[in-house]
C-alpha cells in the first residue's frame, strides 16, 4: 500500500477529504470553541461545536496546517457530529490508540485535531458555568515540525 | 467600499482563477488569467479605499467551486458572477474603474460563448491522477498530489497574509519586499493550479481563518515563514528526485531555487522589521 510521507494511504475516500475537506470552516453560534495548537510551528486546529443537549447537532473546523491535519479533521469530525459527547470523546480516544503507531507527524497532526476537539468540549463546559471565554486553548506535547519532510 | 464587496471580489478572484485553470484552450486560458489579476489588483485597492474609511475587512469566503462538465458552464457561471458584483458597487471613481474592467471582461465571455469552438469538456475534476505524456509510479503519483495541495494552500495562504501585511505597513521597503513575495507566489499557484487541472483533482483551497492572517507576532510569523519555505525547498528537492522525469525534475528545481530567494527576501523583512 502506498503511503503520505506521513504514512496515510491517498484513497479515492481520501482524496475525496483532500479536495473538498468535510465540515470545514466556523459556526455562527457555536456553545464551543476549542484551539489545539503547536507552538514551535504555529500550527494550529479551530474547532466549533453547536450541541443540542449534549448531542453533537453542529461542528466545524480550520486549520493554517498540513493536508494531514486537514484530512483527519474532516475524518474525525464526520465520524462525531450527530453523536453523543461522550460517544465522541470514546472515538477521540480510539483514534488516539489508533494512530498511536502512526508517524510521529501524522501523530502530532491527529492531537492538534483531538486537543481542538477536548479544548472546544472544556470551552463548553466552561460557558456553561457561566464564564465568558471566547475559547479554549490547549498547546499539544508533540510538534508538527519532525523534519520528516527531509528524510 | 464595504467589506462586503471585497468579499465578493476576492471570490470573483478566485472563480476567474479557477476557471483559467479549468480550461485548456491556450488562449482562453492567458486571457482569463490576466483578468484574474486584473481583479486581484481590484482587492488591493478595494482595501485601500476601506482602511482610509478606517473599515475592517476578512478573508472569510461563501461557495465552493462548480464542477463544470464543459468550459462553456464555467464561462457562463463566471459571467453571473461578475453580473452580480457589478450590481454591488457604491458610485466612486474606483467603482468606476473597475466597472470598466468588468465590463470589458464580459465583452470577452460573450465573445467566447458565441463561438463553439471554445467550448469543451472539462476534465480538471475527473481524478485520474495522470499526465499527459508522463509515466508515474503510485508512490510518485501520491507524493505529487500531496504536494500540489500543500502548496496551492499553502501560496494561497501566503498570498492572502502577505496583502494583508502589506496592507497594514507604511513602510515602502517592507511593502515593496511583500509585493515581491506576492508575485512570486501568484506564479506558484498558477503552475501549481495549472498541474491539479491536469490531473483531475483541481479544488479550490480552503478558506483562511481569521487567526492565520491577523498576525500578533509578526517576528515569530516571519521566522516560521522561513522554516517553511526550507521545507518546501525540501519537498521540491525530494519530489524532483522521486518522479524521475527529466522535465517534471528541472520544474521542481526551478521552483525550489525559487524558494531560496524567497527565504533571502524574508531574512530581509526581518531585518528591516525587527533591526539587531
Amino acid at each position: 500500500m502506498e503511503q503520505t510521507e506521513s504514512g496515510m494511504e491517498l484513497t479515492e475516500e481520501i482524496i475525496e477529504h483532500m479536495m473538498h475537506p468535510k465540515n470545514y470552516g466556523k459556526l455562527e453560534t457555536p456553545d464551543g470553541v476549542g484551539v489545539g495548537y503547536d507552538e514551535k510551528s504555529g500550527e494550529y486546529v479551530m474547532m466549533y461545536l453547536a450541541t443540542d443537549g449534549d448531542k453533537i447537532a453542529q461542528i466545524a473546523y480550520a486549520t493554517n496546517g498540513c493536508q494531514d491535519t486537514v484530512i483527519l479533521g474532516s475524518v474525525f469530525t464526520e465520524m462525531i457530529k450527530g453523536t453523543m459527547l461522550e460517544e465522541a470523546r470514546a472515538t477521540a480516544g480510539m483514534l488516539e490508540e489508533k494512530l498511536a503507531t502512526a508517524p510521529e507527524k501524522q501523530q502530532a497532526c491527529s492531537e492538534l485535531v483531538l486537543a481542538a476537539f477536548a479544548a472546544a468540549v472544556l470551552n463548553r463546559e466552561h460557558r456553561s458555568a457561566g464564564s465568558d471565554q471566547e475559547f479554549h486553548k490547549i498547546r499539544i506535547g508533540r510538534t508538527c515540525d519532525t523534519g520528516e519532510a527531509a528524510e | 467600499m464595504t467589506a462586503a464587496v471585497f468579499q465578493q471580489k476576492h471570490e470573483l478572484w478566485l472563480q476567474c482563477l479557477f476557471t483559467s485553470f479549468m480550461v485548456e484552450e491556450a488562449g482562453l486560458k492567458a486571457e482569463l488569467y490576466d483578468f484574474s489579476q486584473m481583479l486581484f489588483r481590484h482587492m488591493r485597492w478595494i482595501v485601500r479605499e476601506l482602511k482610509a474609511a478606517g473599515l475592517d475587512y476578512t478573508y472569510d469566503r461563501r461557495g465552493e467551486l462548480g464542477r463544470f462538465e464543459t468550459v462553456f458552464d464555467a464561462l457562463q457561471a463566471l459571467q453571473a458572477g461578475i453580473e452580480t458584483a457589478m450590481a454591488s458597487y457604491p458610485a466612486s471613481t474606483l467603482a468606476e474603474r473597475i466597472i470598466t474592467d468588468e465590463r470589458y471582461l464580459l465583452s470577452r465571455l460573450a465573445h467566447w460563448l458565441e463561438h463553439p469552438r471554445y467550448d469543451a469538456p472539462v476534465t480538471a475534476f475527473g481524478r485520474h491522477r495522470t499526465l499527459s505524456g508522463k509515466t508515474l509510479d503510485r508512490a510518485q503519483t501520491d507524493a505529487l498530489t500531496l504536494f500540489l495541495f500543500e502548496e496551492t494552500y499553502k501560496e494561497y495562504e501566503l498570498i492572502l497574509i502577505y496583502a494583508y501585511m502589506q496592507n497594514g505597513s507604511d513602510d515602502v521597503h517592507e511593502r515593496d519586499v511583500y509585493q515581491d513575495l506576492i508575485d512570486e507566489s501568484h506564479y506558484h499557484l498558477k503552475s501549481f493550479g495549472n498541474l491539479m487541472a491536469q490531473m483531475g483533482i483541481l479544488a479550490l483551497p480552503r478558506p483562511l481563518h481569521e487567526r492565520t492572517y491577523r498576525i500578533e507576532d509578526v517576528d515569530a510569523f516571519i521566522r516560521n515563514g522561513i522554516d517553511e519555505e526550507e521545507n518546501a525547498k525540501e519537498q521540491c528537492r525530494a519530489l524532483s528526485e522521486a518522479v524521475k522525469d527529466e522535465e517534471l525534475s528541472a520544474f521542481f528545481d526551478f521552483i525550489n531555487y525559487q524558494e531560496s530567494y524567497h527565504i533571502e527576501l524574508m531574512k530581509k523583512l526581518l531585518d528591516q522589521s525587527f533591526p539587531k
